[in-house]
């Protein structure tokens, strides 16, 4: 039968050998693909994927690649590693040993699965006296629609970027209209039209009518990030006629009304909201004496949670992180043109132990196996 | 031990299933608690400043209104009163003269203007002196010190106004008040559409390359040595697959099946 073959083919060690050695050429692949495409198109494309559909730029040539993505050889890796186990080796007591060190070895694969899916890295900026109940996304960003119009709480609609190409249309449940995207910029400049010019704005609605847009390469270093920018349009009944802008560079909400109800657009930094709060009470900067070079910097903060009653301040600096909710809130980094600017690091990574428990696991394993057969080996010795 | 060929069959269907089960990150909703609504510089200034500075005990504070963050009433020896207010502005389209004209305006006609430097808190600003000649009703201002300076760009007038005694009594309170000026800005302010991207996103205008005829030729040096290293490895291990046949024909007897393949 086709299945028995394909599980033979499953639990076979040339397949472990085979992915191995496809893994090393992913890497080497996606080596080659971050000078470009910078490191977080690469790990989405070529490690977090079934199938790497991409293209590597060699002598001025994109030459198209098609190649198993990290995520199917990882799978494969799993199946094969706990089928081989189940049908070639089995549960002996000698064998303990070898069964910890795949164990391990499972434990990694699976828990980088995990971080890739879990761990959610974002940022806080903070002006003395300022106070958030949200962290933003360094590299993600949100298409999002905000009904302000009820007395007790906003509703968010967040759609994600990955939504955000041209002429896809958005539907949800939620959302008073559909959303057409008629353009999208992955990375962007705006600039304002001036009042003499004859050229038409980016949108016929909005703060678009009056802004240009000036679509950019997507950056490829890790220090910068993409400014994006869209120009959808509202479709339903009694939608407003016409297009907006929304952009990374436009803070203020553009508003719309449906019936009763006001919403708001942003295309903004993907938000994680916290149900507490943070309220940065001072920042402190210390550089040393006569130069621009950091020596240490510090901010103090209060922590508060309506729903446990909680208020304290903390002091959160290099190596001493505050740890909350989940989270760890990290001394990031802060604005050069004002002192009184601090941005938090917001570190959320429920997996974080299982590489630890993986090598503990394997180095363990690795070490009764070893004992296991040297136990053996002079018993046997003895015998003789 | 085995569990069974149920078991085998439930992973590989495991697998495939968990393939196709991954798909399109979702559009979430979720309900927030009410932000405060963001001031804008000009309608409600005295929420995104304060003032501090070394308050003379004359000086009655009145509290802020409007467009003053901060107000006060000096009051003289003769019991005359002045007021001093402090007022941010962002956005101004006007030049100084033209600002300075609706001053000299309330002093009515001959007004007499003086200028100097003056420090305010660690800024350099620029002090003007207006005062009229005329004979003013007392409801009306006789001179007026207002100090300007650019910060940020937001434009700070601190005035002082009021008869020209009371007005002569104060100046150098005044000019210490001035000089001990400290600015806290309460909250981050958006004063148009555009602002400035969060500077963790600093947004180039290019994209800053290096040699690319040498990068490209190290790329292409590694990519045929590498290709080169994995043929030989795979050679290798099928060769070597070779050799040690009846060994793992041996393993094969005795349990560990298709290791060879």
């Amino acid at each position: 039968m086709w299945l028995d073959k394909l599980i033979n083919a499953l639990t076979s060690i040339r397949l472990t050998v085979v992915c191995l050695a496809l893994a090393i050429v992913l890497v080497f692949l996606g080596t080659l693909a971050q000078v470009d495409k910078g490191i977080f198109i690469v790990q989405k494309e070529f490690f977090q994927s079934i199938i790497v559909i991409s293209d590597l730029r060699i002598l001025n040539h994109k030459i198209p690649i098609i190649f198993p993505g990290g995520y199917l050889i990882g799978l494969i890796l799993i199946i094969n590693l706990i089928a081989v186990h189940f049908k070639r080796f089995g549960f002996h007591p000698q064998k303990i040993g070898l069964l910890l060190t795949h164990f391990g070895i499972l434990v990694l694969l699976v828990g980088q699965i995990l971080i890739d899916h879990l761990h959610i890295e974002s940022s806080i900026r903070l002006v003395e006296g300022e106070s958030k109940n949200y962290s933003e996304s360094y590299t993600r960003c949100e298409l999002a629609f905000v009904k302000i119009s009820d007395a007790d709480s906003d509703t968010v609609v967040s759609i994600p970027e990955s939504y955000l190409y041209k002429g896809n249309v958005i539907r949800h449940p939620q959302m008073p209209y559909e959303i057409r995207i008629n353009e999208y910029y992955e990375n962007s400049q705006i600039e304002r039209l001036s009042a003499q010019s004859n050229e038409r704005g980016a949108a016929t609605l909005g703060f678009g009518a009056s802004l240009r847009v000036i679509p950019l390469p997507p950056v490829t270093t890790t220090d910068r990030r993409n400014a994006p920018s869209a120009i959808i349009e509202l479709i339903g009944n009694n939608a407003p006629k016409g297009t907006w802008l929304v952009s990374f560079f436009i803070d203020d909400g553009q508003t719309f009304r449906v019936g009763n109800e006001q919403w708001q657009m942003f295309l903004r930094p993907e938000r994680y909201y916290k149900p507490y709060y943070i309220t940065l009470l001072d920042f402190t900067h210390e550089k040393y004496p006569g130069t621009d070079i950091p020596k240490n910097f510090s901010s103090r903060v209060k922590l508060t949670n309506p729903q446990t009653k909680e208020e304290r301040e903390v002091l959160i600096y290099m190596n001493n992180p505050l740890r909350y909710g989940g989270e760890t809130y990290y001394q990031g980094s802060f604005d050069p043109n004002d002192d009184r600017v601090s941005i938090l690091q917001v570190v959320k990574n429920p997996a974080w132990t299982t590489p630890y428990i993986a090598c503990a696991l394997v180095g363990f394993g690795m070490a009764l196996h070893f004992i296991l057969k040297l136990s053996a080996f002079v018993k046997e010795q003895k015998k003789r | 031990m085995r569990l069974g060929f149920t078991l085998e069959k439930m992973i590989f269907l495991a697998a495939i299933a968990l393939l196709t089960g991954c798909g399109k990150e979702d559009i979430k909703v979720y309900k927030i608690p009410k932000e405060s609504a963001v001031a804008k510089p000009h309608q409600q200034p005295q929420e995104q400043w304060k003032v501090v500075g070394d308050v003379p005990q004359n000086w009655e504070e009145k509290g802020p209104s409007g467009m003053r963050i901060a107000q006060y009433v000096v009051r003289g020896k003769d019991n005359s009163q002045g007021e001093v207010a402090v007022m941010p502005m962002v956005g101004l389209r006007a030049n100084k003269n033209e600002i300075l004209a609706i001053w000299k305006g309330q002093l009515g006609q001959d007004v007499v203007e003086k200028s100097e430097k003056v420090k305010i808190g660690e800024d350099e600003g620029e002090l003007f002196d207006l005062s009229s000649k005329q004979q003013q009703s007392p409801e009306l201002p006789q001179r007026i010190l207002v100090a300007m300076l650019i910060k940020d760009n937001v434009n700070w007038f601190f005035r002082i106004s009021g008869a020209s005694n009371l007005v002569e009594q104060s100046k150098s309170d005044f000019i210490k008040y001035l000089n001990s000026i400290k600015i806290i800005k309460a909250s981050q302010h958006q004063t148009e559409a555009i602002t400035k991207p969060n500077t963790s996103a600093n947004i180039p205008s290019t994209n800053i390359k290096s040699d690319f005829k040498t990068n490209e030729q190290i790329r292409m040096v590694g990519i045929i040595a590498s290709a080169g290293s994995y043929a030989m490895f795979f050679k290798i291990t099928n060769s070597a697959v070779e050799r040690h046949k009846d060994e793992l024909n041996l393993l094969n007897r005795s349990g560990f099946k298709n290791v060879a393949g």
